[in-house]
């Protein structure tokens, strides 16, 4: 007959390796309960930190617990599908699939789905489906009401019409269809991209009849409403005032350069503004 | 039996270093100091292998340390060259140090994935300034230029807070200046520096010694050649600028070209490629083959009177050089140069030079409280002010004096904004390419500035378009990888109505996304109207 029976050191060796499985199983699991599950917040601030691939990842994994948090993950999931690595055609067809299916919802949802489905067809599709992206944007600006996703439909409208390889002729009736778009933007951030967007393009092609004085109306709309990043700011600064200076309003250039020698002391353009206002009030 | 022996020797042996160093590594792990507290060694990395900023570190460590009995500071120097590879072997291992230098190698991708933003300590004082003037100052507002340097523009987050800052200098040898034109004042304009080049090659001859005016090399010839070219470029640039640009952008500069409006034979780049063959024939012969260690030796060997050089190169020339060492800023052509004022506004200006070299706290780093208090140490006026003592370097935070040393080497807010470059700039590899390749046909004896115009003005228009289509296809991604930043930042924003900071964040990043899609679509249009031009 076989003893089973252990000695004292074996029985405590074999305690102490139960022990240790135990400590194996139980610790894993409790480290796991400290560590809370992502959720969709934590994945909406990866998307906007660039750390897409684990944004991805918890709104690919969450299981929605209602029909709005539903409609969220999917759109989360779409719009971190654009980008994640490697970038393929299925991923792009998969959220455009997806965006597809959000386009209808009411309110902004359904405008942030159709503002990013815009911009697959202008910015992602090989080649480009401007037409349809114009079309999208079109609606987005009937439909969005003020909404900032859907005014921003105006601002990529204005880019795509101005810069595309057309004559002259064309270009100056395409700006001057644009001009009517202002009255019906409401956002101070859709309005600020439009007539930022409209004045750099009248500065871009300087030749155009007025070009000068639309591109000074524009930006100086764009000032009023506050532009919030320096750089761009301080271009705009410079440009009303070189602009001011062109079409005879000493004052105001006077005032533009001043505003931007007393704000931007630290920029390489800050000499060469004030010997050019030196010689505004030396005229 | 005897081979048994040997065998025996052998694992016992490896045992034994094994023991060794399991044993050194549980110490080191398990060490306390007196007063009770772990031991923790804090690892930073950076690639600044010149004299001084190592000395430096050491003791910025040193004084940490001495605060700080439990924390042991150990720095790893990389070199430049190899610096990006073993970054991403680094931080993909995840054995990557706690701190490491921001800069080469370094993408958008792996800061966001890892490393820490520092952005919510940039409003708040740094609290190593306690005692200083600058104690109640946020620490965006202790460096001189705003903690900029530290910014990343696409990521929305600082990531580090810059201890240093770069110009560029001429370096003279003051002793031989003096033999040559009997005193010690140093050229101020271009026109003085070539008066100084000539009385150089002059007593170089009536002595026979082997003298040059300039120490050149492919690092450093073109360093200020190029500085030089751009001062021709002025008011061409303002020529073909929109209004608020002044300075031209890759687009602006190649649209320009595209419309004809230069080329390489326009008098400005012409008058711009002469001054850089005049100045170049004032280094030694061959100088676009040496490496930048040989230029710097033949300076420090009292072979050349001067020599231009990044401030970053200022204690390695000093401590090798053993003559007294004169710096001073570019000497440009004045306006009234008859060969070259015509095109020129003046000299540039420094006013925008940003504060670098900083750390990043890396992700997976053991001892982010440890590093991060480092980190902040190293911001400090304190520090900066052992920083510059110590590296010869400039400093970067505000109050911090600079010695008399570094004093030459501070940025200059005077001056004007450089003209286009012929390479165009902003990533454009192609058009450079050419323009390196041919370079020695600008400089050579037996070359000159026709020699080169003639053979890149065939290859130069092809190249600018294949530079623009590369420019599209990164402008291009840029403006997709914004995409899902946007979206991200609208929804949350959309959510979290009274969040400000959000708010401006979100605010702030539709203008940055307008602007790169702006740059996208003229660079576009500029490809499509080579392809078919409009009438």
């Amino acid at each position: 007959m076989i003893d089973f029976s252990l000695s004292n050191g074996r029985k405590r060796f074999c305690r102490s390796i139960v022990a240790l499985c135990v400590i194996g199983v139980i610790s894993p699991a409790l480290a796991a309960r400290e560590k809370p599950t992502p959720g969709l917040d934590d994945a909406w601030r990866d998307a906007a930190g660039f750390l897409i691939d684990e944004a991805n990842r918890i709104f690919a994994e969450t299981k929605a617990s209602s029909e709005d948090q539903e409609i969220e993950r999917t759109l989360g999931e779409a719009l971190t599908l654009l980008n994640i690595q490697p970038r393929t055609a299925s991923n792009l067809e998969r959220a455009e699939g997806m965006l597809k299916k959000m386009a209808a919802k009411e309110g902004r949802a359904g405008v942030f789905a159709r503002y990013f489905l815009a911009r697959i067809y202008e910015m992602y599709s090989e080649p480009p489906r401007t037409d349809e992206a114009r079309a999208m944007y079109q609606e987005l600006l009937r439909s969005g009401g003020d909404d900032p996703m859907a005014e921003r439909a105006a601002s990529a409208l204005v880019l795509m019409e101005i810069y595309e390889n057309v004559s002259p002729g064309e270009r100056a009736r395409r700006f001057e269809a644009l001009e009517t778009m202002a009255g019906t933007l409401k956002s101070p951030s859709g309005l600020r991209a439009y007539h930022l967007n409209m004045g750099n393009g009248y500065l871009y092609f300087p030749k155009m009849e007025g070009s000068a004085r639309k591109a000074f109306d524009h930006l100086m709309a764009a000032d009023r409403i506050g532009i919030t990043r320096w750089q761009v700011e301080s271009m705009t600064w410079i440009a009303i005032g070189q602009l001011a200076e062109r079409l005879g309003e000493k004052e105001l250039a006077i005032t533009y350069y001043q505003r931007f020698l007393d704000r931007y002391q630290r920029d390489n353009r800050h000499y060469s503004i004030s010997k050019a206002l030196e010689a505004l009030r030396e005229q | 039996m005897r081979e048994k022996i040997f065998n025996g020797i052998g694992i016992g042996l490896l045992a034994l270093c094994f023991v060794v160093a399991l044993t050194r590594i549980v110490l080191m792990n398990k060490g306390r100091t007196d007063d009770g507290r772990k031991q923790i060694t804090l690892r930073l990395a950076h690639w600044q292998l010149e004299n001084g900023p190592r000395e430096a570190f050491e003791e910025m460590a040193k004084a940490y340390m001495k605060l700080n009995p439990h924390i042991r500071i150990e720095q790893i120097a990389i070199p430049e060259r190899i610096y990006p590879n073993w970054l991403i072997t680094q931080l993909v291992g995840e054995t990557a140090p706690d701190l490491i230098e921001i800069g080469i190698g370094m993408t958008d991708e792996l800061l966001a994935r890892y490393f820490v933003p520092i952005t919510p300590l940039v409003n708040q004082p740094n609290p190593h300034n306690r005692g200083t003037p600058l104690e109640k100052t946020p620490l965006r507002e202790t460096f001189f230029d705003g903690m900029e340097g530290g910014y990343n523009q696409n990521l929305f987050e600082y990531y580090t807070a810059p201890i240093s800052g770069v110009t560029i200098r001429m370096y003279y040898n003051l002793e031989l200046l003096e033999a040559i034109t009997g005193s010690r004042t140093l050229p101020r304009t271009y026109e003085e520096l070539v008066s100084l080049c000539e009385k150089t090659r002059a007593y170089a001859e009536e002595n026979q010694a082997p003298i040059v005016p300039i120490a050149g090399s492919r690092y450093n010839g073109p360093m200020l050649m190029n500085l030089l070219f751009s001062s021709q470029t002025q008011k061409l640039s303002e020529r073909i600028v929109p209004p608020g640009l002044l300075e031209a952008d890759p687009i602006t500069a190649a649209g320009a070209y595209l419309r004809d409006q230069w080329d390489v034979e326009t008098p400005e780049v012409r008058s711009g490629l002469e001054l850089m063959r005049d100045v170049g024939q004032y280094m030694q012969p061959g100088f676009i083959q040496l490496m930048r260690d040989d230029a710097t030796l033949l300076f420090v060997q009292k072979r050349a009177v001067m020599i231009c050089s990044g401030s970053w190169d200022a204690t390695s020339i000093r401590l090798q050089s053993g003559f007294d060492l004169g710096v001073g800023r570019i000497p440009f052509p004045s306006r009234d140069n008859p060969k070259y004022g015509k095109y020129t506004e003046g000299g540039l200006s420094e006013a925008g030079t940003n504060a670098g070299l900083g750390f990043g706290l890396t992700r997976n780093g053991p001892h982010q409280k440890e590093a991060l208090d480092f980190l902040l140490f190293l911001a400090s006026q304190r520090a900066n002010q052992i920083w510059t003592d110590v590296s010869g370097w400039i400093p970067s935070v505000i109050g911090t004096r600079a010695g008399k040393e570094v004093e030459p080497f501070l940025p200059q807010a005077e001056g004007y904004l450089r003209g286009l470059q012929i390479t165009i700039g902003g990533g454009f590899a192609d058009t450079t390419r050419v323009f390196n390749t041919n370079f020695h046909l600008l400089v050579s004896p037996l070359g000159g500035v026709d020699a080169f115009t003639n053979a890149i003005r065939g290859q130069y228009p092809e190249t600018l378009v294949s530079d623009l289509h590369r420019y599209v296809r990164t402008q291009r991604t840029l403006v997709q990888r914004g995409d899902t930043q946007l979206g991200a930042l609208s929804w949350m924003a959309s959510r979290q109505g009274e969040n400000r900071i959000l708010q401006q964040r979100f605010d702030t990043f539709l203008q940055a996304d307008s602007f790169n899609q702006q740059q996208f679509y003229r660079a576009r249009l500029l490809v499509e109207q080579e392809k078919s031009p409009q009438p």
